[in-house]
């Protein structure tokens, strides 16, 4: 097939060259032709290819991408759910989506237009020479290293600059939260800058120690009450009596016009993003074309330009990506073991770190890790460091009783959450009063205001309660089991049903249930995911 | 209930509803009696005190930042109290320096001072607001007096319940004394690198945030540590009468001596004349293994009885990842293997490697270990069942073998 669609083409293109060269018979002109037809073919095989793989590629893609965030808790869920890719609808207590994973592969990835892949097989034929270094371009010498080549594609280009955007929108509310911090609109918030800066400033070199802070207390210990929420609960408190005076003050009263309370806070943040999401085309549009414009004298320098955006761009999504696989995997408490060592590892550093920092001396300090750091990387020293490494990981990783002290470091012996589920035998009348029918084990009532039953289909469920799988996420209390629910009444008094008691069974013309309540658990909540 | 999660998946996936507990209640307006209601109201505006102010002890304010003004302004006051270090030794600086020491003196005093005020007064305004906003909003009814009511109730369990130190406890003078012995001299070498300012200082803040969530956080990921619980049990186990006795893994040379684990059952004199084998397959069809051995107080001559020992041996693991069932143990745990003499473990060792006897006088009655099942329990050792689930952390079982005396 892949053969006959490219014989096809020459064919046809062979007439259409042959015409064309008999007409002008310029050299240039018909290598021209030659790179715009073997591209168009090149072109058209792979579009070919991704539309019989290209299902099956971009599967396999997200699987590998996925693998990264499996959770640790939650291994029998995951191998039992692999599978059914399409049953992705998860409705907690919460109203909560647990399986972001899911809704990622259902979605198929969009395939590549036809005209970007020949754009950029066109640009590869024509640009055949290699792009010259940045440093090198004054001198026009074309002396290429083999690990700064990348061909520019148009589709790369794109895609990195769309895998950029959400993080642009951060870079945007950034700016929008300084300007209210600036225009006192969160007078609070402007006094906490204000302290803090007093404090940097008075000592400056503790800015150093800001990163590991709000490693430890912005990422890891939200992400640790992702997982494991306090047991707070929420009251509809409805009116929030009394003021601060510092707030008052500092707004000028509570008769303040200048600027109303509902006006901050919630209103700001949906005209935050969506002016940030206007904006980021333009920027990057302003950026191109700049660079163009400053180029436009030469062709090279524009491709060159072009491909160093580029490789700034893929250069940044994959920081990106390593940033994130690092804060929602190991510091995201995705591995709970290996998160708190990390926490406590920065912990310790951070405080020994706020202990010595009147006995360090630390202009030597930072010239020497400076100086250090920047021997190791030097292209000599550097693989013969990368060796030693190596051999002394090999070395630990003979010593098996290093491994088991490592397992009894840290302890995971969290209560687990407790919740309970209920699942609804649902009989039906047989032909006298006193036959009943088993119909099914389902998660509805069924009741006459059902929506199944006004539909007049028969309840949806399973034949036994053996076939019912706990709640995503959760696994059944194994000490525990399925128990009747005694107080027909109560629960029917609790959904608030027009159904009446009869026994165990809640009873209509119809149909009569009874209630089956079980224990799951579940030991954390799955960890945070990067939203994408 | 979206219709998807009714239908049951082509894998054949089917879950069941959670059950959802109804917080909504009948409404209280019409059935309290009315004196009830007024006292009731005339609480709320200190109800509605205790609850802010608890917001701020838990942080859970939607404005984070100003808990954290108060807690700096807090900090500040301590500046009232520093002392001028430079008083004696005026005569080395010139009146310049002097004079900039003692502006940088009386600045901070001031900005204490000033940082107290605002405090008193924040306070104040506080509390004159809320009579005034209660006097001027609608008036509030006896279903919201109640949501604060239960708010501030919940607030206060998780503050009780997150307190620290549950084990060191002052239950009597003589851990008082202990007590004392130990921190003073702490106190003591504390007050020799740190200034009272500090002092006071890390006190106020450790004071604020100690119920914070995140510090909560911190300090149940502290508590994964082992080595942290090691140092906490080490220092409870010094208040605590019950010390964890560190005690010589006995043998079965030690087990024979204890008295306690013996008793006698009626057995009759002829058979001790008879060969061990004999005597030992009688034994058997007498008491067989499955069956409990009469445990009565008899008063029998030794003719008329024998002694026999029925060794429990409490075999404990702990589990330490997904199916990953170790021996190791944290302090507050015991040993892995124990029996009980007297009510208090001992340690003993592993029993297959006490299957030899080395004693002249007892023999073994059985000749295998009866092994139970495994019963599990959570990290405290309390009994949750006899299947492991998520709950289970810990699990024990029993080794049982009888001894005879020949």
């Amino acid at each position: 097939m892949l053969r006959y669609i490219g014989q096809k083409y020459e064919a046809i293109l062979a007439t259409i060259i042959e015409k064309e060269i008999d007409e002008n018979p310029s050299n240039a002109k018909r290598e021209l032709i030659n790179n715009i037809t073997t591209s168009l073919i090149d072109a058209s095989i792979e579009k070919y290819k991704t539309n019989k793989y290209g299902h099956v590629s971009t599967a396999t893609d997200v699987n590998e991408y996925d693998k990264f965030w499996n959770d640790q808790n939650f291994k029998q869920e995951f191998e039992q759910d692999t599978p059914p890719l399409s049953e992705n609808i998860e409705v907690e207590m919460n109203e909560e989506r647990v399986s972001p994973i899911d809704t990622q592969v259902a979605i198929p990835k969009p395939r590549e237009h036809f005209l970007d892949i020949f754009v950029d097989k066109l640009i590869s034929k024509l640009v055949t020479e290699r792009l010259p270094e940045r440093e090198q371009l004054a001198d026009r010498i074309l002396l290429p290293t083999d690990n700064y080549q990348q061909p520019i594609s148009a589709t790369t280009l794109g895609s990195n600059f769309g895998k950029l955007g959400s993080n642009l929108t951060t870079l945007f509310d950034l700016q929008e939260s300084i300007i209210r911090l600036i225009t006192w609109r969160a007078p609070s918030a402007t006094i906490t800058l204000l302290i803090l800066l007093t404090f940097f400033i008075n000592y400056p070199l503790l800015t150093l120690l800001i990163p590991l802070f709000n490693l430890l207390f912005r990422n890891m210990i939200p992400s640790y009450l992702h997982r494991h929420p306090s047991n707070l609960k929420k009251y509809p408190i409805k009116i929030i009596y009394g003021r601060s005076l510092i707030e008052d003050v500092t707004t000028g009263g509570p008769s303040n016009a200048w600027h109303p309370k509902s006006d901050f806070g919630k209103n700001d943040l949906p005209s935050s993003s969506s002016e940030a999401t206007y904006d980021s085309p333009n920027i990057i549009n302003d950026r191109t074309s700049q660079v163009s414009v400053q180029n436009s004298n030469s062709s090279v320098e524009i491709v060159a330009n072009l491909r160093d955006l580029q490789n700034v761009t893929s250069s940044l999504v994959k920081l990106n990506e390593e940033l994130e696989k690092f804060f929602y995997g190991l510091a995201g408490f995705k591995d709970e073991s290996q998160s708190t060592l990390l926490f406590f590892i920065c912990f310790i550093s951070l405080f020994a770190s706020l202990g010595l920092f009147y006995n360090i001396n630390w202009p030597m300090f930072l010239i020497t890790t400076i100086w250090t750091f920047m021997i190791a990387i030097h292209p000599k020293i550097k693989p013969l460091l990368i060796n030693f490494i190596k051999i002394m990981l090999n070395k630990k990783k003979n010593n098996n009783t290093k491994n088991r002290r490592f397992k009894h470091l840290v302890i995971l012996d969290e209560q687990p959450e407790e919740q309970y589920v209920e699942i609804f035998e649902i009989y039906k009348k047989g032909i006298t009063s006193y036959q009943w029918n088993l119909c099914v084990f389902s998660n509805q009532i069924y009741d006459p205001d059902d929506t199944v039953r006004k539909l007049e289909d028969p309840p949806h469920g399973v034949p036994t309660l053996e076939d019912i799988t706990p709640p995503r996420t959760w696994t059944f209390d194994e000490n525990s089991n399925w128990e009747i629910d005694k107080d027909a009444a109560g629960w029917i008094k609790e959904n608030e049903l027009t159904l009446f008691a009869n026994n165990d069974f809640a009873m209509d013309e119809e149909y009569k249930r009874r209630r089956w309540v079980r224990k799951v658990l579940r030991y954390a909540k799955p960890a945070r995911k990067p939203q994408t | 209930m979206p219709d998807s999660s009714q239908r049951q998946n082509k894998n054949g996936i089917y879950r069941p509803r959670f059950v959802i507990p109804h917080t909504q209640k009948s409404s209280l307006t019409m059935i309290t009696p009315n004196e009830l209601t007024k006292t009731l109201f005339k609480f709320y505006p200190i109800l509605i005190m205790l609850e802010c102010t608890l917001n701020y002890a838990l942080w859970i304010n939607d404005d984070l930042c100003l808990p954290f003004i108060h807690l700096i302004l807090f900090c500040l006051i301590s500046e009232l109290f520093n002392k001028s270090n430079e008083e004696q030794t005026y005569l080395q600086y010139s009146i310049l320096e002097v004079l900039s020491k003692n502006i940088a003196f009386l600045f901070k005093r001031w900005i204490g001072l000033v940082s107290a005020c605002i405090l008193l007064c924040s306070s104040f305004y506080y509390i004159s607001t809320v009579y005034e906003d209660i006097n001027s909003y609608e008036k509030p009814t006896l279903d919201d007096i109640v949501i604060v009511l239960e708010s501030v109730l919940n607030k206060l369990e998780i503050i009780k319940n997150e307190s620290l130190g549950k084990r060191i406890r002052v239950s009597n003078f003589k851990t008082f004394v202990k007590l004392l012995f130990i921190l003073t001299p702490l106190q003591f070498t504390i007050f020799k690198y740190i200034s009272t300012t500090t002092y006071v200082t890390c006190f106020i803040i450790l004071s604020l945030i100690y119920y914070s969530i995140w510090f909560q956080a911190m300090l149940k990921l502290f508590w994964r540590m082992i080595f942290v619980r090691r140092m906490y049990y080490f220092a409870s186990s010094i208040f605590s009468n019950n010390n964890f006795p560190i005690g010589k893994t006995l043998c079965m040379e030690d087990v024979v001596k204890y008295e306690p684990l013996k008793f006698q059952v009626p057995f009759s004199k002829t058979i001790n004349l008879m060969e061990k084998s004999a005597a030992k397959e009688i034994l058997l069809k007498l008491y067989p293994i499955a069956s409990d051995l009469p445990k009565l107080k008899l008063d029998l001559s030794p003719s008329q009885s024998i002694n026999i020992i029925e060794l429990k041996i409490i075999e404990k693991q702990r589990r330490w990842g997904v199916d990953d069932w170790d021996n190791y143990m944290l302090p507050s745990d015991g040993y892995t293997f124990s029996i009980n003499v007297n009510d208090s473990p001992k340690k003993i060792e592993n029993p297959i490697h006490l299957n030899i006897l080395k004693t002249n006088d007892w023999e073994w009655l059985d000749d295998n270990w009866v092994i139970s099942d495994w019963c599990y329990s959570d990290s405290n050792w309390n009994y949750i069942g006899n299947y492991e689930s998520l709950e289970t952390y810990t699990r024990f079982r029993l080794w049982k073998k009888r001894l005879y005396q020949s």
